[in-house]
């Protein structure tokens, strides 16, 4: 077990960022890791006012954004060589391939081209149509009509049907149901009668002919299109054989044996090796234009070398001055860095007496060189943000948004205002109590090792001493659920929509234990809201007033990338719109 | 003897139940469960509820326990959290890998230690002893990643010899010999990387044996009657130098099922050392506990046999 142990440690220490978690869950995941882990995106378009411009305004331009592949000839035989397929490198997926109880991000990228969903997430967060060709909406907002393509078939053959999509929500709602999502909140009518198995069907979900299927929700929000819309349709004939109501054993056993309606499907599974898919001639957007797609696993010291032998035509490669100098200097890679759907932050413990004055947690932003920090950690390859949210996003402001620039006399300032006074020996003192922070570190984390020096210098200058204790992130998070911390640097993954509930009073992932009546009621009525434009408003309002209250250090959006082999054309790859969203139409250009 | 077997395998049952509840308390103790290492976003405090309920977290740890204690008599080790199957699937999907590779390297490492250590005993201090002594403390002294990547480096990427990685060529669907030749290409590297590794610490092994031995009495007495030397070496020193050894044969069981995980890693190599370890970050207790129980049932028998074969090699110990 020692040894056993050591090795882990080994390990970890080795490969620290990609061993954690990775927490995707539906395609709308959001993940809070030290290390976040999230899928790469790409950043094709138009970007909004860019955050913090101060930061090297021209070398991000340079960073961020498509590489086109200089010289095709470069590219490797083994690579030419595949005429009629494309391999794609991944980290192992766990082999649930079904959208009900997928968890990492790479089992969600292989259902991706098998199951389509209602509606899709288009290129800047919105939502479109996809194998529904129709929704209708009540005037109440609370019956959704989901009329499905006649020429939706599963790769079978056989129609997808309304029946498919309540027992889809069957599923959903059973009571032995342990996926990722959270089907109960979205309030359909019936829901929990079934799931607590007083009924056999689902009252607020009626088959209205065989393409049309109308849902009824008890309460809606701006999510409940989404949610609704964003199932995938199980075929019954192929996953309802053995499913009795409480028991999801038959339908799991299936998960490595994939039937949907999707451009691809499965034609064999090697655990921890590789996927074949063969292109859906039953696809209704036509058949995928490369037919055989195979998801081959590499790792952080393969990925690399795979691209470059020709082994793997793209694959998500961790974004550094180094790496992209040598996938660039290949010549024959798209290379594409993409911002990230996450944000990474200081969260302070607005609970604790020491936090509790917004002085004081102004000074504390004020006083940190974050631009500093951010380039150590990431170079040109991450932005220090000043709101909780992409700036890709549709949600995103910079109107009245103050930037928090670095400025250590505007903290003392501050400090001195909040009633910290300078003591003898230099720290800051106030009711006999002098200001020290316990912060939590989590160990090996790039981030965390570049921002604990220049926070302790930074802080010294202010006369506030900063003490860090290294411990397990899994630890920093139980101690976070006691409110028993007082500093720790964490991650947020971001939703395409901006409804969240880390700043809302008590929310279930509100971290710092910040709250505010105002911001409540605006995310409230953000979520309430249908309209857009007026969304828009309520989330700039919300997010210049957490901008004022600096309930957490902000630190920086970051990027990621990914590495395509040139021969590979037609993507379609947004922060919002993964690769695998657009595989079907990519073409081999030889 | 077979009394003695009976009665050690016995033996084991207080000794795997003290196992069970050390694991399972240790991972009672460590913070986080499965629902907070997967870290979703959007789960509420009720869902986070209703998951506990369903997975059995939410009773209290001796209640667990027994459940967890009961299921395994009867062979069920549980679902695994993150893979949505039974334990013993996950592992038997896995393990065969790992084991592909480490009883290659098991063969291979004893093998050549075994002459290597010999040799360098028969010519202590000699150039050659000195020279591999060198030889074996350098490479155990080297971390695993390294010489793995700089393996991939040197003879897959520049001299093209052999895949970077993984254990089948992607879209390869080959069966019978064709496969095993797909599979052995991709093997030689992680298994060349394993041996040279493993190796140093065994022929110390067989040399410290093989010196010892050769000292002896009956040594001196088979080269004074005019034996071949070598058969003075291989026939009467070389038996009673692997006594030693084989006790160490016995305790490499558990390794061949365990798994490498930072090779496996550094190669692609789909074993079950990854998922082993991804279980402990994920809190995937069910995995988790599964293969470490089955690791300690193996390192039992390991024992075991160890015991056994030693009364095997040499008959001067009785087992009673």
């Amino acid at each position: 077990m020692k040894k056993r142990l050591s090795l882990m440690l080994v390990t970890l220490m080795a490969f620290g960022s990609i061993l954690a978690a990775c927490g995707g869950g539906d395609d709308t995941a959001k993940t809070d890791t030290t290390t976040p882990t999230e899928t790469a995106t790409t950043d094709n378009t138009t970007t909004e006012e860019p955050a913090a411009t101060e930061e090297e305004p021209a070398a991000e331009g340079d960073a961020i954004g498509l590489t086109e592949a200089t010289d095709m000839s470069a590219n490797p035989a083994a690579a030419t060589a595949r005429t009629d397929s494309a391999i794609i490198g991944t980290t192992a997926p766990q082999g649930v391939f079904n959208p009900l109880f997928h968890q990492t991000s790479y089992d969600v990228a292989i259902d991706g081209v098998i199951f389509p969903s209602l509606i899709k997430v288009k290129g800047d967060g919105t939502y479109e149509n996809d194998m529904a060709d129709k929704i209708d909406v009540s005037e109440d907002n609370k019956t959704y009509t989901f009329h499905i393509r006649d020429d939706a078939k599963f790769s079978d053959g056989t129609p997808v049907k309304a029946s498919d999509y309540l027992f889809t929500m069957k599923l959903y709602m059973d009571s032995s149901y342990d996926g990722q999502s959270d089907p109960l909140s979205w309030n359909v009518v019936g829901a929990s009668e079934y799931n607590k198995g007083t009924a056999k069907d689902i009252s607020g979900i009626k088959v209205v002919d065989d393409k049309t299927v109308s849902v009824t929700v008890s309460d809606y929000d701006a999510m409940t299109q989404v949610n609704l819309g964003g199932i995938a349709p199980l075929s019954e004939a192929y996953y309802g054989k053995g499913y009795k109501q409480g028991d999801l054993t038959s339908v799991k056993e299936l998960n490595t044996k994939p039937m949907g309606a999707g451009p691809y499907t499965m034609t064999k599974y090697s655990a921890g090796q590789e996927v074949d898919l063969t292109a859906n001639e039953n696809y209704y957007d036509g058949a995928a234009k490369v037919k055989n797609l195979i998801f081959k696993t590499t790792t952080d010291t393969t990925n690399m070398a795979m691209l470059q032998s020709g082994e793997t035509d793209l694959d998500n490669i961790t974004v550094n001055e180094d790496n992209v100098e040598e996938l660039k200097s290949m010549g024959f890679l798209d290379v594409d860095v993409l911002k990230n759907n996450g944000y990474g932050y200081v969260a302070m413990n607005n609970k604790n007496p020491l936090f509790t004055d917004v002085k004081v947690r102004q000074a504390l932003t004020y006083g940190l060189n974050r631009a500093e920090v951010v380039d150590a950690a990431y170079g040109p390859y991450a932005e220090v943000i000043n709101i909780p949210q992409s700036d890709v996003s549709w949600a995103y402001t910079a109107d009245k948004i103050n930037t928090y620039d670095y400025d250590p006399e505007k903290a003392k300032q501050l400090l001195d205002e909040a009633g910290w006074k300078v003591g003898s020996d230099g720290i800051r003192e106030k009711d006999g109590k002098k200001f020290e922070i316990n912060f939590s570190a989590t160990a090996e984390n790039p981030v965390v090792d570049a921002l604990i020096p220049i926070m302790t210098e930074n802080y010294q200058e202010l006369g506030i001493k900063l003490v860090t204790e290294t411990l397990d992130f899994n630890a920093i998070m139980e101690k976070k659920d006691k409110g028993d911390y007082e500093m720790f640097f964490a991650a947020w993954g971001l939703t395409p929509d901006p409804d969240t509930t880390v700043y809302i009073t008590d929310g279930a992932q509100n971290n710092s234990g910040y709250s505010n009546p105002d911001v409540d009621k605006l995310y409230a009525e953000g979520k309430k809201e249908l309209d857009l434009n007026k969304r828009k408003e309520i989330y700039a309002k919300a997010y210049q007033q957490i901008n004022a209250d600096a309930p957490e250090i902000l630190m920086y959006q970051r990027t990621n990338m990914l590495a395509i082999n040139g021969r590979l054309d037609g993507w379609d790859i947004t922060p919002y719109k993964e690769y695998y969203n657009s595989l079907h139409q990519v073409e081999i250009a030889q | 003897m077979s009394q003695y077997i009976i009665r050690r395998l016995l033996q084991m049952i207080p000794t795997l139940i003290g196992i069970s509840i050390i694991v399972f308390a240790i991972s009672q103790m460590v913070p986080g469960d499965y629902i907070t290492a997967s870290q979703n976003p959007n789960m509420t405090a009720e869902r986070a509820d209703q998951l506990r309920a369903i997975y059995g977290l939410d009773k209290p740890p001796v209640q667990q326990y027994f459940i967890w204690a009961k299921n395994m008599l009867t062979g069920n080790l549980g679902d695994s959290f993150q893979h949505k199957m039974p334990v013993t699937e996950v592992i038997s999907t896995y393990v065969w890998n790992s084991f592909a590779i480490a009883i290659v390297t098991l063969i291979l490492s004893w093998t050549i230690a075994a002459f290597v250590g010999v040799f360098s005993a028969q010519f202590q201090y000699s150039f050659f002893d000195k020279v591999v002594t060198l030889l074996v403390f350098l490479l155990m002294s080297l971390p695993s990643f390294f010489i793995g990547l700089l393996a991939i480096k040197y003879f897959a990427l520049d001299l093209k010899l052999f895949p970077t990685g993984g254990m089948t060529s992607a879209g390869l669907n080959a069966s019978g010999f064709a496969y095993i030749k797909d599979v052995a290409s991709h093997m030689i590297l992680p298994v060349s990387v394993m041996t040279v590794l493993t190796i140093g610490g065994l022929t110390r092994y067989f040399r410290t044996g093989m010196l010892e031995v050769i000292r002896q009495d009956y040594i001196r007495t088979a080269r004074a009657k005019g034996l071949k030397e070598r058969t003075v070496i291989f026939k009467h020193a070389f038996r009673n130098a692997l006594l030693p050894a084989i006790t160490l044969l016995g305790f490499e069981l558990p390794g061949l099922f365990g798994g490498a995980m930072i090779l496996e890693r550094v190669f692609a190599w789909p074993g079950i050392g990854q998922i082993y370890l991804a279980s402990l970050n994920m809190r995937d207790y069910p995995l988790m506990l599964g293969f470490t129980m089955f690791l300690a049932v193996l390192t039992l028998l390991g024992n075991l046999l160890s015991d056994i074969l030693y009364g095997v090699a040499d008959p001067r110990i009785r087992l009673k």
